[in-house]
C-alpha cells in the first residue's frame, strides 16, 4: 500500500510533466500535436549523446536536450502545423507520422537496442520501508518545478495572459489585438521545452529506445481527455489519477496490465463526461 | 475549403504510403558480383535494426564474397538478398515469404530472434528451403525440425546448442561455481515471457534444483516491455534467495540497469543477452561492471582461434557503427554457411533437399586454438594445440535433431555455454574488459562481487 | 484624400453562389461618425467581418489612413487602429471584467511579457468606469446583465485605444434608459475625436449619433446622405418595407 501511494505519486508527477505540454498546445491551438511524445524521446536521445558519448556535464546534457526538443517544436509549428490550424485532423493525422519519422531517424542514428541512461542523481532512499530512486525523486521535484513555473507563466505573465485568452476565445482574443501566431508559436516553443524536461527524466526513468514516444504517448492522450482538453488543471489531477491507477495495477494485479486503467477511465470519462473532468 | 483540405490529406497519405513502401525497400539492395551464370541466391532474413540481427547479417555477407572470390559454389557466384524480419513474428512470416517467393532464394540464413523463427517455422516446412538459424536456440523449433522431419523440418539447421543443452550447462555452472565454490542452496528464478525466457526457465526450474542441489524460492516472470523494475525487484528481494538466476534475451538492458541503480543486495546470475554484446558498457551508461552472463560460444572476452580472428579483422576493418563485435550468432553463421555450402558442393546443389541434408549431416568441424583448421602443435607455446570450437550436428534420431551437438567434456572443443564477467572498471581495450569465469578449463579471470553486494551474501556457506 | 480615415473599395463576397456584399464601397472621413443601415440579412455584419479581416474579401480594397490593410491580418487592423463590438457580446468567460479589458492591453511581443508593458489596472478600470462598469469590474461575465455585457464590449474596444469603432447592433436588447446612458457615452467620446461606424435596427438611437448614413440591400450600395434624408428616400423605403 505504502509502495502504491510512493511510486504512484512519483510516476503521476512524470505523467503530468509530459502531458503538460501535450495539453497547453491543445488548449491554445486546438490541435492534438501527436509529435510531441517523439520529442521527448528524441530529448532523451540527445541528453545521452551529450553527457555519456560527448562527456559533457548534465547542465549542458539538459540544455542540448531542452535546444533539440524545443526546435523540433517550433520547427513543427512554423514549417507545418501552422498552414493547418483550421484542420484539427491533418495536424493529428501528420504529426503521430512525424513521431514515426522520429523514431525511424532515431533507429538509423542509435539502432534498434535499449541505452541505459545513468541516473542524474545516484542511490536509493527507503521511504516508509519501500525502496525509492533517488533519481525519480529529483525527476518529480524537476517536474513539479516546471509545472510550477508553467502555471506561474501562464497566470501572471502577459504572455500567459494571451495563451488563455485564446485557449478561451480566438477571435475574441484577435479582436483584443492579440497575435494568435505569436501565442501559438510561444505555446510550441514551451510545450517543446517541457518535453526536452521530461525526456531527459523519462529516458533516465525508463531507458532509451526509439520507440520510447509511445507509451508517453498513450498516456498523455488518456491524460488530456479524462482532464478534459486544454485544461491545465485538469491534467494534472488526470494525470495523478491515472498514475496511481497504474501504480496500483502493476503492483497488485499484472504489470502487463499497465496502462490499461487510463485507457478504461478514458473510455468511461468519455462517455460519461465528454468534455473530461476539468473540460470547458 | 474543405474539398481542399481534403486533397491535401490525401497527398499527404499518398507519400507516406510511398515512404512506407520505399523505405524498408531501401536498405534491401543486393550485393555480389554479376555472375555469367545463373548465380544462387542467399537470402538474410533478421532484424536489421538490431545487433543481433546485423551481427549475423554481416558475416553471412563476409562468408558470401569469400567463397564468391575463391570461384563460387560449383562454378556459380552466390547473390546475397536480406529481408528485414524485424522482432514482429508477423513480420518476420511476411520476410521469409519475400525470400521465398520474390527472390527465390536457394538457402536462407536467418539471425532471428525466438519468436520470430517460430512464426516462420510453418512456412519452412511448406517452402523446405534450406535454411540456417544463427541466434535462436528456441528447442520448440527442434522439436518442429525432430517430429516432421520428413514433412521439411529437416531443411532446419542451428549452428548451436538448444536451450536444453544450454541448461544443462547451466547446470554444471551451478554445481560448480554457484553450489560448490559458493556453497549456496536457494534462488530465485527470475525470467522474461518470451518463448526463450519460459523454455530455459522450464529447464533451470526442472533441473538446477535437482540437479545442483539449490531450492527454488520463488519465481518472476515479466514483460520484456517493462520500463519500471522497481516492483519487480522489490519482489524479489522479499524472497531474500542466495542469489538470482536471470533468463534475458530481449530487451536486457532495463533490467541490469535497475539491478544496478536499485543496487540489490543480491548476486545475479544467468542468461543476459545484452552483457555478451561489446556495446553493452555504453548501452548501460557506463554501468555495466561487474555483470556475468552465461552464454553459448563464441563471446567476447574469449581467445579466438585463427580463422575467427580472421574473420573478426574482415568484419572489424569493413564496419564501424554497432554492433562493433559480432554476438555469437555471427560466427555460428560464418561457419555455418560454409557447412552449407561444402554439404551443397558435396551434393551437386541443394536439390534434392534429401541430399543435401544428408552431406550436411556429415559436418564435424574442428577449430583448433593454434592451427585453425589443421592442427598446429608447433604453434603452441605448450608443444600441443588446442580443440577450440566445434561444429556437429544431431541427426533425425536425437531429440535434438539439427541444433549443435553439446560438448560437456571438452573432448572436442568448445563446452555448450560460457559464463563471463564485465570487469568492474572499464578498460581499454575492450578485450582486456571482460573474461570468462566458467567453465574451469576456459577460465581467465576470476569472479568478483559488485560492490554493494553485503558481506553476508557473499560468505559461503 | 487627406480627410478619409478609412475607404472601403469595391468589396466583393461571396459564399458559394451567394453574393453578401457586391462592390460595396464607403468611406469615413476623420471626425466622422457613419451609420451603417440596411434590412436584415443585407450584409451588414458582412462588411464589418471585411473590415476587421474575420472574413476574406474575394475582391476590393480596405485603405486605413492612406494604407493598404486589405491583406492584414485581424491583430494588425486592431494594433492600426481599428475596433468592433460584436452583435452577441463575447468576454472571456473565465476572467473578471477588469481582466477581460485588460486582456486588450497586451503588447505584442514576447518580451512584453515579462516587462508588463501592458496597461496598469487603474488606467483599465477608468476605461470600465467610463463605460459605466464601475460596480461591475470584479465580477464575471456570468453575472452579468445583456446591457452590461455590452458595455464591456465597448470597455474592450476602447482599450486597444482605436481611431475608429465598429459598433454592431450595440443597442440591442438594451432598455430606454441604457440606450440613452449609452448613446450619452458614444458621443462623449466622439468630441474626443474617436470615429465610428454603427450598425443598428434602432434609428432613434442611431439619429443623434451619426453624421450621415451609408444604406446597403441584398449586400449592394443603395444610397448614402445625412439621416434625415436617407430615412425618407424611396429606395430605402423600399428596402425596408418591400
Amino acid at each position: 500500500m505504502e509502495q502504491i501511494l510512493i511510486q504512484g505519486a512519483l510516476l503521476s508527477g512524470l505523467y503530468a510533466l509530459i502531458a503538460m505540454g501535450f495539453t497547453m498546445i491543445f488548449g491554445v491551438g486546438r490541435v492534438l500535436n501527436l509529435a510531441h511524445a517523439g520529442y521527448v524521446m528524441v530529448a532523451g536521445y540527445s541528453y545521452f549523446w551529450a553527457t555519456y558519448m560527448m562527456g559533457l556535464p548534465i547542465v549542458a546534457g539538459f540544455a542540448i536536450a531542452i535546444a533539440v526538443s524545443t526546435g523540433l517544436a517550433v520547427g513543427t509549428y512554423l514549417g507545418w502545423v501552422r498552414r493547418f490550424l483550421n484542420d484539427p485532423t491533418i495536424v493529428f493525422v501528420s504529426t503521430f507520422i512525424f513521431a514515426l519519422i522520429l523514431e525511424h531517424v532515431m533507429t538509423l542514428a542509435f539502432f534498434r537496442e535499449n541505452i541505459n541512461v545513468p541516473p542524474i542523481v545516484v542511490g536509493m532512499t527507503q521511504v516508509m520501508g519501500c525502496p525509492v530512486s533517488n533519481n525519480l525523486v529529483a525527476a518529480v521535484i524537476a517536474s513539479w518545478a516546471c509545472i510550477g513555473a508553467v502555471l506561474f507563466f501562464v497566470r501572471k505573465t502577459h504572455m500567459g495572459r494571451a495563451m488563455r485568452a485564446l485557449a478561451m476565445d480566438r477571435r475574441g482574443a484577435i479582436i483584443s489585438g492579440i497575435n494568435p501566431d505569436m501565442v501559438n508559436l510561444t505555446t510550441w516553443a514551451i510545450s517543446g521545452a517541457l518535453a526536452g524536461v521530461a525526456g531527459v527524466f523519462w529516458g533516465s526513468y525508463t531507458f532509451l529506445v526509439p520507440s520510447l514516444w509511445v507509451l508517453p504517448l498513450i498516456m498523455s492522450f488518456a491524460i488530456v481527455v479524462i482532464g478534459g482538453l486544454g485544461s491545465i488543471e485538469g491534467t494534472l489531477a488526470a494525470a495523478h489519477i491515472v498514475g496511481f491507477m497504474e501504480t496500483a495495477t502493476v503492483l497488485a494485479i499484472n504489470d502487463k496490465l499497465r496502462s490499461v486503467p487510463g485507457l478504461v477511465i478514458m473510455i468511461i470519462v468519455l462517455l460519461a463526461r465528454p468534455k473530461g473532468l476539468f473540460g470547458r | 475549403m474543405k474539398k481542399k483540405g481534403l486533397q491535401k490529406l490525401g497527398v499527404l497519405i499518398s507519400v507516406v504510403l510511398a515512404l512506407a513502401i520505399v523505405l524498408p525497400l531501401a536498405g534491401g539492395c543486393t550485393a555480389g558480383a554479376p555472375a555469367p551464370e545463373e548465380p544462387w541466391k542467399c537470402g538474410y532474413i533478421g532484424a536489421l535494426a538490431t545487433d543481433v540481427g546485423r551481427s549475423s547479417q554481416r558475416t553471412t555477407q563476409i562468408a558470401i564474397d569469400e567463397i564468391n572470390a575463391a570461384g563460387g559454389l560449383l562454378g556459380r557466384q552466390i547473390e546475397y538478398v536480406e529481408a528485414d524480419s524485424t522482432e514482429e513474428p508477423l513480420e518476420g512470416v511476411k520476410a521469409y515469404e519475400y525470400l521465398a517467393e520474390h527472390h527465390k532464394v536457394d538457402f536462407i540464413v536467418s539471425g532471428c530472434i525466438d519468436d520470430v523463427s517460430l512464426g516462420w517455422m510453418p512456412r519452412l516446412l511448406e517452402y523446405k528451403i534450406p535454411t540456417l538459424d544463427t541466434w535462436t536456440s528456441a528447442i520448440r523449433c527442434i522439436e518442429i525440425v525432430h517430429d516432421d522431419y520428413e514433412a521439411g523440418g529437416k531443411a532446419y539447421f542451428m549452428p548451436h546448442m538448444n536451450d536444453y543443452d544450454q541448461g544443462a550447462e547451466y547446470v554444471a555452472f551451478a554445481n560448480d561455481l554457484l553450489a560448490a565454490e559458493m556453497g549456496w542452496d536457494t534462488m530465485v528464478l527470475y525470467y522474461e515471457d518470451t518463448a526463450y525466457g519460459c523454455g530455459v526457465a522450464e529447464w533451470v526450474r526442472d533441473e538446477i534444483g535437482p540437479g545442483a542441489g539449490i531450492e527454488t524460492l520463488g519465481e518472476v516472470c515479466y514483460d520484456i516491455g517493462t520500463f519500471d523494475f522497481t516492483p519487480v525487484y522489490s519482489k524479489i528481494v522479499a524472497y531474500d534467495p542466495d542469489f538470482i538466476f536471470h533468463i534475458c534475451s530481449v530487451n536486457c538492458v532495463p533490467p541490469s540497469a535497475a539491478y544496478v541503480e536499485m543496487e540489490i543486495p543480491i548476486p545475479i546470475f544467468g542468461v543476459n543477452v545484452a552483457a555478451c554484446s561489446a556495446e553493452f558498457w555504453d548501452d548501460m551508461g557506463g554501468m555495466a561492471g561487474g555483470f556475468n552472463a552465461t552464454m553459448p560460444p563464441p563471446t567476447i572476452g574469449l581467445e579466438w582461434d585463427p580463422v575467427s580472428q580472421a574473420l573478426i579483422d574482415k568484419y572489424k576493418a569493413r564496419w564501424t557503427d554497432r554492433p562493433i563485435f559480432p554476438h555469437f550468432n555471427g560466427f555460428n553463421a560464418y561457419q555455418g554457411i560454409y557447412h552449407m555450402v561444402e554439404a551443397a558442393e558435396r551434393a551437386g546443389g541443394f536439390e534434392p533437399l534429401d541430399k543435401w541434408v544428408k552431406e550436411m549431416e556429415k559436418t564435424d568441424q574442428i577449430l583448433w586454438r593454434y592451427g585453425g583448421h589443421e592442427r598446429r602443435d608447433d604453434l603452441s607455446p605448450t608443444g600441443q594445440d588446442i580443440k577450440w570450437q566445434y561444429y556437429m550436428y544431431y541427426g533425425p534420431d536425437h531429440d535434438y535433431t539439427h541444433s549443435c551437438v553439446l560438448d560437456q567434456t571438452g573432448e572436442h572443443g568448445r563446452p555448450g555455454g560460457m559464463v563471463m564477467q564485465w570487469k568492474l572498471e572499464k578498460q581499454d581495450p575492450l578485450e582486456a574488459t571482460v573474461g570468462i569465469i566458467h567453465p574451469e578449463r576456459w577460465r581467465n579471470t576470476e569472479f568478483v562481487f559488485v560492490p554493494w553486494i553485503p558481506e553476508e551474501k557473499r560468505i559461503q556457506k | 484624400m487627406a480627410t478619409k480615415l478609412i475607404e472601403i473599395k469595391g468589396l466583393t463576397k461571396k459564399f458559394g453562389g451567394l453574393v453578401a456584399v457586391n462592390d460595396f464601397s464607403f468611406h469615413v472621413e476623420k471626425g466622422e461618425a457613419l451609420g451603417l443601415m440596411g434590412p436584415n440579412g443585407s450584409g451588414k455584419t458582412t462588411v464589418f467581418n471585411l473590415v476587421m479581416g474575420d472574413l476574406k474579401p474575394d475582391s476590393g480594397e480596405i485603405i486605413f489612413e492612406g494604407k493598404d490593410i486589405t491583406n492584414y491580418p485581424t491583430y494588425q487592423r486592431v494594433k492600426a487602429g481599428i475596433a468592433r463590438t460584436y452583435q452577441v457580446p463575447r468576454p472571456f468567460q473565465e476572467l473578471p471584467v477588469i481582466e477581460d479589458i485588460q486582456m486588450s492591453t497586451i503588447p505584442d511581443s514576447i518580451m512584453g511579457s515579462f516587462r508588463g508593458r501592458a496597461m496598469p489596472l487603474e488606467k483599465v478600470a477608468k476605461i470600465g468606469e467610463d463605460v459605466g462598469l464601475k460596480e461591475h469590474l470584479s465580477m464575471y461575465p456570468r453575472e452579468l446583465t445583456m446591457g452590461d455585457l455590452r458595455r464591456v464590449e465597448l470597455a474592450k474596444a476602447l482599450a486597444t485605444n482605436p481611431k475608429i469603432v465598429l459598433l454592431d447592433e450595440i443597442f440591442a436588447g438594451l432598455t430606454v434608459a441604457e440606450i440613452g446612458e449609452l448613446d450619452t457615452l458614444l458621443q462623449q467620446r466622439r468630441k474626443k475625436g474617436l470615429n465610428f461606424i454603427v450598425v443598428s435596427h434602432d434609428l432613434k438611437a442611431l439619429a443623434p449619433l451619426v453624421d450621415r448614413v451609408v444604406v446597403i440591400h441584398f449586400g449592394e450600395f443603395i444610397a448614402e446622405g445625412p439621416f434625415d434624408k436617407i430615412v425618407n428616400d424611396e429606395r430605402v423605403k423600399a428596402a425596408y418595407f418591400g
